[in-house]
């Protein structure tokens, strides 16, 4: 082993070159074979997304996992429960969707980061994601991903109905159109009839969302104007005070200085978090805590502050708390109604009641 | 048993490349979805085996697997550098902020929403900034010693993670967040067929530049600035090249999968323990050996549960194991310097 420096540099460099032009040529084959496997989609319609990505889809996609939880609503209210193959696993966490639709006891629990053999191990054949970096992931690793946002861009007011859309454009049937365009008459005539009354009111009281899906408690929020809900708090003439934080768990003296008129909260911790703000006295000052102006978001397949059928009931539950002198929708039986229609499943207003307060059938605390 | 380099040395080499190529087709043939080694080779040369299986070789399995084994070269080959240049074997790739200032290039590009291959661009060029500030910080203590590099190099981490904090304070609970923790923990999962093409040169151009010096150069630096000037080394100017050359293959290692840690530490110890100090032996073994022990990681990875895990998680694991039989076994020597 023992070589003269020169002998032993002219082999480094020989070896050195080979490994080079072995790698360079290795290279240009494996960018050759990959141009190869370049699929032309057969059956397809192209979709722009809600992030603005053009993707091709397979027409009648039969086996769809949606990453994104508010989609998963719309594709069961819409008849299309039986293409999902699984969903994102916090859905089927919630007693309610298994109640309501139980074929989702079948679903196969999705996560984030599940590998892209899975997918293709289990033949799905279209992924539905909530944001954009899984989505371009799952197609630069030749699966078809669109992404359906919690976010609008420049806010969220021309895209309450941008997934229902694109369901119609990659599902056929007049069934599932119909439900569409009833669905979507529905939320218009309640929006309008939200606008209408409110039209002479100023906006000088303020809107706060709490999350609850963690048990995160009150500094927990939504703090972009591209969500649904300052969307939403826009047709209710509330400013939605989150909109300007900074961050989506804003600090305590942010959230005292802002004191705001109204609080919802959402998501499985709601009647916990609900609790813990009327009795922690850092809270007490709170005009929405001395008023009383507190109140539950409905959880029913999903979460009905995310985009799904329950919109519209949520919009209205709202307009009724917040102006309780303008309006008196009933919301017990618009709830009913669109369990019937759009799940098949009869309701009790014992169901439904429990549902609007973010409770279990038997009425204990969702979470 | 580096003594050993002298009669075994070439017999290491070979059973070293066999291995490599051993894990590499094995690596290739496992995975969630079942492919038969027939079907696999199909895929490979044929291309005849359905879009299915041609996807999973050539965009999913072929992609992450040379990612692997090239980033693994490239963090192996930067710790001998690292090691060797600082005259101190517990230095890794990350010692002097390269990766933590990959890390906030990343986590930035994320929370405003980059595509994939910004994100990596991005933590590339933070990476190397982060290089250029702690030697800008070093000169300002008018100290030469190796020491004070060091010391430079810890103060940049220190504010590199702490940007990282700040910005994972700002990013969404649910979506970002997780995928600045995920990608920061280190994982091929997002690793493209382009992406990995430019890996591969990369590495390849980074590390035959080293290993061509890796005599008289590299290890006469190691020795230190008077000793390398008596032999006729300049000291400073290769010093830097160095140092640039193994800042390439770190920060272009995280931007492209993440901050993983050991192998840099780990593998040119084992190297060392075969082929001693001499960098123009430990390197090829760094190579075989750093190639192979991503490989095995990442294949792991992605195999062992239906969702990826970081695979910086099992580099760690397999790491300290490592690390402790490498104590174990040089007990009694004085550690460090043969």
């Amino acid at each position: 082993m023992k070589l003269t420096k020169g002998v032993e540099m002219k082999n480094k460099v020989v070896i050195s070159i080979i490994c080079v032009v072995v790698v360079i040529g290795a290279s240009i084959g494996l960018y050759l074979g990959l141009r190869n496997t370049n699929d032309k989609p057969v059956n397809s319609v192209t979709i722009t997304d809600m992030v603005g990505d053009t993707v091709t889809v397979k027409k009648n996609a039969s086996k769809v996992a949606v990453l994104a939880r508010s989609a998963v609503d719309m594709l069961v209210a819409f008849g299309l429960g039986e293409k999902v193959d699984g969903v994102y696993y916090t859905v089927l966490n919630n007693e309610w969707a298994k109640t309501i639709y139980p074929h989702s006891e079948n679903y196969f629990a999705y996560d984030y980061d599940t590998t892209v053999e899975t997918y293709l191990a289990r033949g799905v054949d279209l992924v539905i994601a909530p944001e954009k970096y899984i989505a371009d992931n799952l197609r630069e690793h030749g699966i078809t991903a669109f992404t359906v946002s919690q976010y609008g861009t420049p806010n969220y007011d021309d895209s309450v109905f941008a997934f229902a859309e694109i369901i119609k454009k990659i599902w056929e049937g007049n069934e599932i159109k119909t439900k569409i365009n009833e669905w979507e008459n529905e939320f218009t005539a309640i929006k309008d009839e939200i606008i209408l009354k409110l039209a002479t009111i100023q906006t000088t009281q303020s809107l706060y969302y709490v999350r609850g899906d963690k048990n995160k408690g009150i500094r927990y929020t939504e703090n972009s104007e591209k969500t649904i809900q300052n969307t939403i708090a826009k047709y209710l003439k509330l400013n939605y005070v989150s909109k300007d934080f900074t961050s989506s768990e804003p600090t305590a003296e942010v959230l005292l200085s802002t004191n705001p008129d109204y609080i919802f909260v959402g998501g499985a911790f709601q009647n916990t978090i609900i609790n813990n703000i009327r009795t922690d006295s850092i809270w007490s000052g709170l005009s929405a805590v001395t008023n009383d102006k507190i109140f539950n978001i409905g959880v029913g397949f999903v979460m009905f502050e995310q985009n799904g059928v329950e919109l519209s009931i949520y919009l209205a539950d709202m307009a009724n708390k917040i102006y309780p002198d303008k309006f008196n929708f009933d919301i017990t039986q618009m709830l009913k109604d669109s369990m019937q229609k759009y799940f098949g499943k009869t309701i009790s207003d014992n169901d439904a009641t429990n549902m609007l307060n973010g409770k279990k059938a038997n009425g204990e605390n969702l979470a | 048993m580096a003594k050993t380099w002298h009669k075994y040395g070439w017999l290491y080499l070979i059973v070293g490349f066999i291995f490599m190529a051993f894990v590499f087709v094995l690596s290739l043939c496992m995975g969630q979805y079942h492919l038969s080694f027939s079907e696999v080779i199909n895929a490979l040369f044929n291309g005849d085996n359905g879009e299915t299986a041609n996807n999973i070789i050539w965009k999913l399995r072929l992609p992450r697997l040379l990612s692997a084994c090239f980033i693994g070269v490239a963090l192996a080959v930067a710790g001998i550098i690292y090691q060797n240049t600082f005259q101190n074997e517990l230095a890794s790739p990350d010692i002097i902020g390269v990766s933590s200032g990959a890390s906030v290039g990343i986590a930035w590009g994320i929370l405003i929403g980059l595509p994939l291959i910004a994100i990596s661009f991005l933590g590339f060029v933070l990476g190397v900034l982060a290089m250029g500030l702690t030697l800008f910080i070093a000169r300002l203590f008018k100290n030469k010693s190796m020491t004070i590099l060091i010391i430079s190099g810890v103060l940049v981490s220190g504010f590199m993670g702490a940007v990282v904090s700040l910005i994972k304070s700002m990013a969404d609970a649910d979506t970002q967040l997780p995928n600045i923790v995920f990608w920061l923990l280190g994982s091929f999962a997002s690793v493209t067929m382009e992406q990995t093409i430019i890996i591969m040169i990369v590495v390849s151009i980074c590390v035959t530049f080293l290993y061509c010096i890796s005599g008289k150069i590299l290890n006469n630096i190691a020795l230190g600035e008077e000793q390398a000037r008596s032999k006729g080394v300049n000291y400073k100017l290769w010093r830097i090249i160095i140092l640039g050359f193994a800042t390439i293959l770190t920060a272009l290692s995280v931007s492209i999968a993440g901050v993983i840690g050991w192998v840099g530490l780990v593998i040119p110890h084992i190297a060392r323990l075969l082929a001693g100090h001499t960098t123009q032996k430990s390197i090829p073994l760094a190579i075989l050996f750093g190639g192979s022990f991503m490989m095995i990681c990442d294949t792991l990875a992605r195999t062992l549960t239906t969702s990826e895990i970081p695979v910086g998680a099992i580099t760690g694991f397999f790491g300290i194991i490592l690390f402790i039989a490498i104590l174990t076994f040089k007990k009694g020597q004085k550690y460090g310097i043969d």
